[in-house]
C-alpha cells in the first residue's frame, strides 16, 4: 500500500470489514483494528517520514485460532523500547507500540526495526474478556 | 467523526461521535482553540458515541488538557464506552483526566 494516510484508514476499514466477514471474535476484531491502525500509522509516520513515493508492506492471516499481522515499512527503523516510554507522562506521543504490546497476545520487531509481527491466539492473555464497544 | 459542541454559561462540552483517530486532528484543534479564543476553558468531552479511539486521539486529549490549564481551565473526559474506557486505563488516562463514568 502506499504510504499515505488516506490508504491507512482505507486499509483498516477494509481489514476490520474482512475480519467481520470471517465472523471472528469481536474481542478480536476490536483489539487487531487497533493495533494495525498504530502499525499502519507508525510505519507512515516513523518510518517512511510520511513520504508518499515510499510503500508499506502488509500481511494478514486469519483463522479461527490466530490473527497474525506483519507490518513493513521502507524506513531505517527505530527504537522500539523508546516509545514505550512515555506512558503515565503527559507527553502527547509515544503510546501506539506501547497499545500494540498491551493489546496483542505476541509482537516481534526485526532487529532493523523496520517490520513488525504480532498476533492473538486462542489462548489468549485476555480470556474471554470482551473489549467491543 | 461527527463533533458537536455546546455551551453552558461557564462550561462548554464538545460531543464526539464516531471514530475518533488521526482523521479528527484538525476538526478537533480547532474547536477546542476556538472556545480557548473565545475564552471558554472548562471543558468536558463527551466520549458516549466514541466506539473507535487511537493514540493520536489520545495526544489530541493531552494536548487540549494542556491548553485548557493553561488558561486556568479543565478537561472532563465523560461516559467513555467499554472499549474506549479500556484504551484510556492502559495508558493511565484515569490518572490524568477526570473521568466521569
Amino acid at each position: 500500500m502506499p504510504s499515505k494516510l488516506a490508504a491507512v484508514a482505507l486499509t483498516v476499514e477494509m481489514v476490520r470489514r474482512m475480519m467481520e466477514t470471517l465472523d471472528l471474535d469481536h474481542d478480536w476484531i476490536s483489539r487487531t483494528e487497533l493495533c494495525l491502525q498504530e502499525a499502519l500509522l507508525n510505519a507512515h509516520v516513523h518510518g517512511n517520514r510520511g513520504d508518499p513515493e515510499r510503500t508499506i508492506y502488509l500481511r494478514c492471516m486469519f483463522s479461527a485460532d490466530k490473527i497474525e499481522l506483519q507490518v513493513e515499512d521502507q524506513g531505517g527503523g527505530y527504537e522500539p523500547d523508546r516509545q514505550v516510554s512515555n506512558i503515565g507522562t503527559i507527553k502527547p506521543t509515544g503510546r501506539g507500540l506501547f497499545l500494540i504490546r498491551e493489546l496483542m497476545d505476541s509482537v516481534v520487531v526485526n532487529s532493523t526495526g523496520n517490520q513488525i509481527v504480532m498476533s492473538i491466539t486462542k489462548e489468549s492473555k485476555y480470556g474471554n474478556q470482551c473489549y467491543a464497544g | 467523526m461527527e463533533i458537536n459542541v455546546t455551551q453552558a454559561e461557564n462550561h462548554t462540552t464538545i460531543a464526539l461521535k464516531g471514530r475518533f483517530d488521526f482523521q479528527a486532528h484538525q476538526d478537533f484543534r480547532r474547536a477546542v482553540d476556538g472556545l480557548l479564543r473565545s475564552g471558554k476553558a472548562m471543558l468536558t468531552v463527551d466520549l458516549s458515541q466514541v466506539n473507535f479511539i487511537d493514540s493520536s486521539a489520545l495526544g489530541l486529549l493531552l494536548l487540549a488538557r494542556e491548553s485548557c490549564e493553561k488558561a486556568g481551565g479543565s478537561v472532563i473526559l465523560n461516559q467513555p464506552k467499554d472499549y474506549v474506557d479500556k484504551v484510556l486505563k492502559l495508558c493511565h488516562f484515569d490518572q490524568l483526566f477526570q473521568v466521569q463514568r
